[in-house]
């Protein structure tokens, strides 16, 4: 896996953009369609998403622009998180992109993520690259979310915006 | 939080991230900042402004230029924010590595079932 290594001062050696990502990547034994497979079909995914110990009771996930991906998530000790956001990119079997908030039991949200996932054929495996880039940090999403969908759409719509005028600016 | 959320907004123009960059080891004066950029002096500096709001970039005192330099603390507190994120992933990855495993291992095992 690769990681920014800090320098003395605390930050990383390639500039301060590498604060705002993660990139993790790693090869997996396996045809690089059925990856895609396990990543955009929620059956699949509910096996996997989500930290050790971890189980998805509920999973859903709509692999095209704009497409929705819900995903409440139960700890071993029973606690419920509830994982939301918007498809932004997918291109079979190569690259998915979405967005995603991680939010509390109390429905509070510390930070907005886009997701890029990146699968590279290795021969007969698929490299499986994640990048998480931090959109913002949103106060008030969490609490829109849990008390009504329009807002969350909304911030989530906002996001998009953002997302897409970032690249623009790039 | 606000904090947090000021760093990122700080963060989320590539002009200032470029301007942090170069101050990164060494302290500048506007002018020198300014000089990479096709840009006039005083949208630098509201960018530079934006910058020391936000608690990444001090102005010194003494000298008439005022220097600009870089302050890392709030961009480690943002790197401490990340970590639940990579440990999420991190572990997300090796539960779908382990889980294709089983696929594999289920079809291997169907394929004896259906040899026998």
């Amino acid at each position: 896996m690769a990681r920014t290594q800090p320098t003395d001062n605390g930050l990383p050696d390639d500039g301060v953009s590498a604060l705002r990502e993660l990139v993790l990547t790693r090869t997996v034994a396996m045809d690089r369609a059925l990856v895609w497979r396990l990543w955009t079909e929620p059956q699949h995914l509910a096996q996997w998403w989500g930290p050790h110990g971890f189980t998805n009771p509920e999973c859903s996930i709509e692999p095209r622009p704009g497409g929705r991906l819900r995903i409440r998530m139960r700890s071993l000790d029973g606690q419920e998180y509830l994982n939301a956001g918007i498809v932004q990119v997918a291109e079979p079997p190569e690259r998915l992109v979405f967005t995603i908030a991680l939010l509390n039991p109390d429905g509070s949200c510390r930070l907005e993520n886009r997701i890029t996932v990146d699968l590279i054929e290795r021969g007969a495996a698929t490299e499986v690259t994640v990048r998480v880039q931090v959109l913002q940090a949103t106060t008030d999403a969490g609490e829109n979310l849990a008390g009504m969908g329009g807002g969350w759409s909304e911030s989530l719509a906002r996001l998009a915006e953002m997302a897409a005028s970032e690249r623009t600016a790039r | 939080m606000e904090t947090l959320d000021r760093t990122l907004s700080a963060l989320a123009h590539p002009v200032r991230r470029q301007i942090l960059d170069s101050l990164m080891g060494q302290s500048r004066s506007v002018t020198e900042l300014a000089e990479p950029f096709d840009m006039s002096l005083p949208a630098v500096s509201m960018h530079i402004r934006t910058l020391e709001k936000a608690g990444l970039v001090t102005r010194g005192r003494d000298a008439q230029w005022r220097p600009c330099s870089l302050d890392a603390a709030p961009m480690r507190q943002l790197a401490d924010w990340l970590e639940p994120y990579r440990r999420f992933w991190e572990q997300s990855l090796d539960r779908l590595d382990a889980y294709a495993q089983s696929l594999r291992e289920e079809e291997a095992g169907d394929g004896a079932n259906a040899a026998d």
